[in-house]
């Protein structure tokens, strides 16, 4: 369903050139839940980057439920993230003079069969708060609302970037087990990406990135329940 | 160090300063010309006043020789004819007397003192052209001649005109001036003080390019073979009045005055005084108005600026640097930036005075004095603004940085609670999606939506009045004159077979209280239509009473079906309104011929105007008015008013398009992460700039929509006022097409704005939605 063809993306800034991702291989199948695990400037959010259409790579291929978007234009690469694809930062990024609900329908308004406002908010467990303001709302909550927003366009694959890198231990497993249950019920494919060594124990399969390239690749047949890890 | 990095933040904003900076040097600029080039004219023209002792009014008196007169005259005259006119022609000394009765008669009634004001049109031949010339009988004590170059005349061959007269047609002095064939040498320029002479026979005429006031010597002006005009001007003695207070007092004055015009009513001379003021008031107002919109503009980026840096100057706080010395660098940019240009729109101004102030010359026959500084309106022009701006950009940014070092670096979620926003958004509820979603994001930038209101609204009223304007002449004297077949006018036939053309009768008279000029058509005239708004025939409604102009029933408010009091010399008549006519060449009143003479002269063919759809033989009329030259002078008048238009609406162009400019630009900035956010969503191009940009596209029709009722009323009160105020008649109106042409402009500005903005918005990089937090 995803799949990654010696995908390399090199950053020029004068005349220094970094080589943020190096021939990556990778195949990630409908439905997984992947962590994309690595420190800081290890080449996973360029990873990312790529498999959502948001950058085009250097070299290399990828392709998503047999299209190849890298060879996309631009206009192709909009038409693409909007029916396919859903993210969930670490910011949350809602914006703060919508309520909840208008949140949400930020992402309806594009779709072609969205879900509905209240579905989704049911599914993150928010229903109640779909007339309140994002500053209302706890850091999780908000969380939740943005993995509602990304949701609500019924996507195949959800990139998630750090979506726990700004909440505390119990919030960011709140919102962690949302995503396993989609995932689960859904199967929609989780693809998400944190420098958290505890979460990867959460998921499917564990790919691992240091300096541009892929280090480690592994399935998890027994993912550890949520409440079991610690950060 | 911070310093450099302020240089270097505000470097990445060139354009955006420019803009701003532009609007601050407007500001200044405007107030500078202005109120220079009305205190050149102010400084010479009170003192000339007072020294050349302006009139404090003019009584016009009837054409007609009433009973009362000719009864206290009877020893020295003996009076064959009934008008002024033919008594000059038939007995100059008995002409002077009833003038001399009639001064003394006023003089013992009012506590006033009065002088007659003498004066004979004429023509000047030169070259092929023939221009029209007002010669005034030199005054003793009132409204005395001002000697502006040369000499004045001292014998019968010489001549002083008008300098801006002699300028626009080359003419110096020494040179000779041909008058009724005469040759006249020109000794001097000069000026009067009681400019409600009007030069021509309309008010509305104030080119110097074909006529002139001028003096010859008593002698001179007594040879010149033509009936002359008169009115008395007076000063008051010891309290002032007014036209009620006089006819209120003395209602049986009204057989002897025709008129009572206060100087500072009369559009040609007193205006001068509320158009100085008014200069004053309208320059500080305009400048104020842009100053406070560059200001705001100036604040928000301040704003923007300090608080996308938030986060360093919190580590900075943390460092231990204090506020002053964060906001220190801001400042000293803010106070250059904006000495720079206020110090570059105070010179322009200053360049540009002597324009301004020859356009109010142009207007008023006026001295002036040359262009010289002044302390207080440099202070005014530059450093209030200026300090203006440095005690805004002071609290904008001590608002900003007054709170901790960790709010810097992590600042709370900027809370939309406010009532306005919570009970805007509910009014956009029931809408759309996309609408609430655009209204609601300008609910969110109240500040800025405030300043791009007024100032959209500002510029697209600024150029509403410029073409508002631009009808002024066409309508008082070009609509006029289009609407009637008539080549030229005659006045005093000289001739003994019938006249070429068709007879009518042209007095001045009193209806009610209001001067008008009495116009009596025949039913069968062809020459001089006459009809209303709807286009249907009045001429047949003559017999049965008034037809009114438009404009006469501005000034005097009478409608249909109203009972009117007209008055003609001691003779006073009741009179029916029927209709109004729908022309403005100002206080016209029409009657029927027949019953107008019938009337008035008890003979049923009088008349004393002949209209004729060829060119009148000069030699067979006292005087002869071709309107062809006058559409000429209206045309060159025209060209004034034209360039003037195109000040204002490019003026007005100018301010919309930067302001529409910034703001659309810092609106871009202030949803910049949104913009990114949409774009990973998956948002079209053409849906983000339809979500950001579409409020501003939906209220920018809002604010056009608004501008339209706005100037239908203020000109209909300007109008009302100048009616009211100065018997002048500013037909001031909007044009369906100009409507639309300002729309065209606005929307191409817009477009431009938008552009830009698109552009930006097109930059507007994808992962920064993924790495940055918004508020």
């Amino acid at each position: 369903m995803i799949e990654l063809k010696r995908a390399s993306k090199d950053y020029q800034s004068g005349t220094i050139v970094t080589k943020a991702l190096i021939d990556a291989d990778l195949s990630i199948d409908k439905g997984e839940f992947v962590v994309i695990l690595g420190p800081s400037g290890s080449g996973k959010s360029t990873m990312l980057n790529l498999m959502g259409g948001l950058d085009h790579p250097t070299q290399g291929k990828i392709v998503i439920n047999d299209r190849t978007i890298s060879d996309y234009d631009q206009k192709a690469l909009i038409e693409f993230r909007r029916e396919t694809v859903g993210f969930v930062f670490q910011e949350y990024n809602l914006l703060h003079a919508l309520t909840v609900g208008e949140n949400i329908s930020v992402a309806a308004h594009i779709s072609k069969h969205p879900d509905t406002v209240e579905n989704v908010l049911k599914a993150v467990g928010l229903e109640e708060h779909i007339d309140k303001y994002p500053y209302q709302l706890s850091g999780g909550e908000q969380q939740r609302v943005s993995i509602a927003r990304a949701l609500i366009k019924r996507p195949t694959v959800l990139f998630c970037d750090e979506p726990t890198g700004s909440l505390d231990e119990e919030v960011a497993k709140n919102v962690l087990r949302v995503l396993k249950t989609l995932n689960r019920e859904t199967k929609t494919t989780v693809v998400l990406i944190t420098h958290n060594v505890a979460i990867a124990q959460i998921a499917d399969r564990v790919i691992r990135l240091n300096s541009g390239k892929i280090i480690e690749d592994r399935h998890q047949d027994s993912p550890e329940d949520i409440g079991a890890i610690h950060f | 160090m911070l310093r450099r990095h302020v240089i270097r933040t505000f470097k990445e904003k060139k354009v955006t300063l420019v803009l701003l900076g532009l609007v601050i040097m407007l500001s200044s600029f405007i107030y500078t010309a202005v109120h220079l080039g009305a205190s050149a004219i102010e400084e010479a023209t009170l003192p000339y006043f007072d020294a050349h002792v302006q009139e404090d009014f003019t009584i016009e008196t009837p054409a007609v020789i009433n009973p009362v007169e000719t009864e206290a005259l009877s020893d020295v005259c003996s009076f064959t004819s009934t008008m002024l006119t033919d008594l000059y022609q038939e007995d100059k000394t008995c002409f002077y007397d009833v003038l001399s009765w009639r001064r003394d008669a006023l003089v013992d009634l009012l506590d006033v003192s009065l002088e007659t004001r003498l004066y004979k049109d004429a023509q000047i031949t030169r070259d092929d052209e023939t221009h029209r010339v007002r010669v005034i009988k030199d005054s003793t004590f009132i409204n005395r001649t001002k000697l502006t170059a040369g000499a004045l005349p001292q014998t019968d061959d010489e001549i002083a005109i008008l300098e801006n007269y002699a300028r626009n047609n080359n003419l110096e002095i020494g040179d000779t001036l041909t008058v009724l064939n005469n040759n006249y040498t020109i000794t001097g320029f000069v000026l009067f003080p009681d400019y409600n002479l009007p030069i021509l026979d309309h008010v509305y005429m104030f080119s110097t390019e074909s006529q002139t006031l001028a003096l010859m010597t008593d002698d001179g002006f007594d040879a010149l073979a033509r009936v002359p005009g008169f009115h008395f001007s007076g000063l008051f003695l010891t309290s002032r009045f007014d036209a009620a207070d006089l006819f209120e007092a003395h209602p049986e004055i009204g057989g002897l005055v025709q008129s009572f015009i206060l100087t500072e009513n009369n559009l040609r001379s007193g205006a001068i005084y509320d158009e100085i003021s008014g200069s004053y008031a309208t320059g500080l107002m305009l400048s104020v108005l842009i100053s406070g919109i560059g200001i705001v503009i100036v604040g928000l980026m301040v704003k923007k600026t300090v608080e996308s840096n938030k986060r360093p100057f919190g580590i900075l706080k943390a460092l231990g640097l204090r506020n002053k010395e964060l906001m220190w660098p801001y400042l000293q940019f803010l106070c250059l930036f904006s000495l720079l240009f206020l110090l570059l729109g105070y010179g322009l101004g200053y360049l540009f005075s002597p324009s301004f102030r020859d356009l109010y010359l142009l207007f008023y026959l006026l001295p002036s004095e040359p262009i010289a500084f002044s302390l207080s309106g440099f202070l005014t022009a530059v450093f209030v603004p200026l300090l203006v701006l440095m005690v805004m950009g002071y609290f904008v940014i001590k608002n900003l940085l007054d709170v901790d070092a960790l709010k810097l670096i992590r600042p709370p979620v900027d809370v939309p609670g406010g009532k306005v926003f919570l009970m805007g958004k509910s009014l956009f509820r029931r809408f759309g999606f996309i609408i609430r979603f655009q209204f609601t994001f300008l609910l969110r930038h109240l500040a800025k939506v405030a300043v791009y209101i007024v100032g959209v609204f500002f510029a697209i009223y600024l150029s509403f009045l410029a073409v508002g304007m631009l009808n002024v002449f066409e309508e008082t004297v070009h609509g006029y004159y289009d609407t009637l077949d008539i080549t030229s006018i005659g006045y005093g036939y000289e001739g003994s077979a019938e006249p070429d053309g068709e007879k009518v009768i042209e007095l001045p008279a009193l209806i009610d209280d209001t001067q008008a000029i009495v116009i009596g058509l025949s039913e069968d005239q062809i020459l001089h239509p006459l009809h209303d708004r709807r286009g249907d025939d009045l001429l047949p409604l003559l017999r049965e009473g008034l037809v009114v102009s438009r404009s006469f029933q501005l000034m005097s408010g009478v409608n249909p079906g109203d009972t009117v009091q007209v008055r003609l010399g001691i003779e006073q008549h009741t009179f029916e309104v029927m209709a109004v006519a729908a022309i403005y060449p100002g206080e016209h009143v029409f009657i029927d011929r027949a019953v107008l003479a019938q009337t008035i002269f008890a003979d049923s063919d009088y008349y004393n105007a002949v209209y004729a759809d060829t060119l009148l033989d000069e030699a067979l009329y006292e005087e002869v008015f071709v309107v062809e030259t006058l559409l000429d002078e209206v045309a060159s008048m025209n060209e004034i008013v034209q360039t003037m238009f195109y000040l204002i609406v490019g003026t007005g162009l100018v301010i919309g398009l930067i302001i529409i400019y910034l703001l659309t630009l810092l609106m871009v900035e202030d949803h910049y992460y949104n913009i990114a956010l949409f774009k990973v969503i998956g948002y079209r191009g053409k849906e983000i700039h339809k979500l950001i940009l579409g409020g501003y596209q939906k209220l920018n029709v809002g604010i056009f929509l608004l501008v339209i009722p706005f100037a239908l009323l203020t000109f209909n009160v300007m109008q009302w006022y100048f009616a009211q105020t100065y018997q002048f008649i500013l037909p001031m109106r909007l044009q369906v097409s100009h409507v639309f042409l300002i729309a065209v402009l606005y929307g191409i500005i817009f477009m431009v704005a938008s552009l830009h903005a698109k552009h930006k918005v097109n930059t507007v990089s994808l992962s920064a939605a993924l790495k940055i937090y918004q508020v």
